[in-house]
């Protein structure tokens, strides 16, 4: 009697280890998926930032740039303008690709 | 040569090879790899002559001496309200999975390829020229 009851006892006791294994398995792979998730979240906003930041700054430049070149030369305005229409393009289609891949 | 790159000539030229450029790319996508792959790379190349020639339009305004600066408020606002709808509908295309992504990359680009097709172009012309003088 006293031999059934050790027995079924250490079966109870190896099911609740076990269960408890799986369980943290399955808290595992939870915990992971949720460390993917965050990981996509941080890298794509700041994959979004960077490209903004420097878009922004190399943009500032070439509109400084031109804002100069027509102050000192207004008869060039529409040469310097036409010439700084394709250069931001050509930025801002690299910021926009970092947007569609963020 | 430089009056060229420095024309508004230029411009007008990205702006029509550039819509050409896409509808090819959209039938070699449509023969080649799938129909929602073209549609990606159609979305992209409206979207990018769109906002290419949003952009020009609202710079040229800008940079007008003879347009009133109250009236350049107005080009300012439509400049930030340009960037405002092409988030958005980038957002819309790519989240609602209307279009293919690669496809809409390379749709984007169809601006970018232009400028590239045209410098290399025009740098043969260049080229070509030494060589005959």
């Amino acid at each position: 009697m006293k031999k059934a009851l050790l027995v079924s006892l250490l079966v109870i006791l190896t099911m609740g280890v076990a269960s408890v294994a799986f369980g943290q398995e399955t808290a595992d792979a939870k915990t992971a998926g949720l460390d993917f998730f965050i990981w996509t979240v941080i890298t794509s906003g700041s994959c979004i930032a960077i490209a903004a930041f420097g878009g922004a700054l190399s943009q500032s430049g070439a509109i400084k740039s031109a804002c100069e070149g027509i102050a000192r030369n207004p008869e060039a305005a529409g040469k310097i303008t036409v010439t700084m229409i394709i250069g931001l393009a050509l930025i801002e289609s690299l910021v926009i690709y970092a947007l569609v891949s963020a | 040569m430089l009056d060229f790159w420095c024309s508004t000539q230029l411009i007008k030229k990205i702006q029509v090879s550039s819509l050409v450029l896409c509808l090819i790319l959209t039938l070699f996508g449509v023969v080649f790899v799938s129909v929602n792959f073209a549609l990606g790379i159609l979305a992209g190349g409206i979207i990018a002559s769109f906002n290419f020639y949003w952009l020009q339009t609202a710079l040229r305004k800008i940079f007008d001496q003879q347009v009133a600066f109250g009236h350049k408020a107005i080009y300012y606002a439509k400049y930030y309200l340009r960037l405002i709808i092409l988030g958005i509908v980038l957002y819309e295309l790519i989240v609602n999975k209307m279009v293919h992504p690669v496809g809409l990359i390379i749709g984007l680009s169809v601006i970018v390829i232009n400028i590239m097709v045209i410098a290399f172009t025009e740098l043969w012309k260049i080229v070509r020229t030494k060589e005959a003088t």
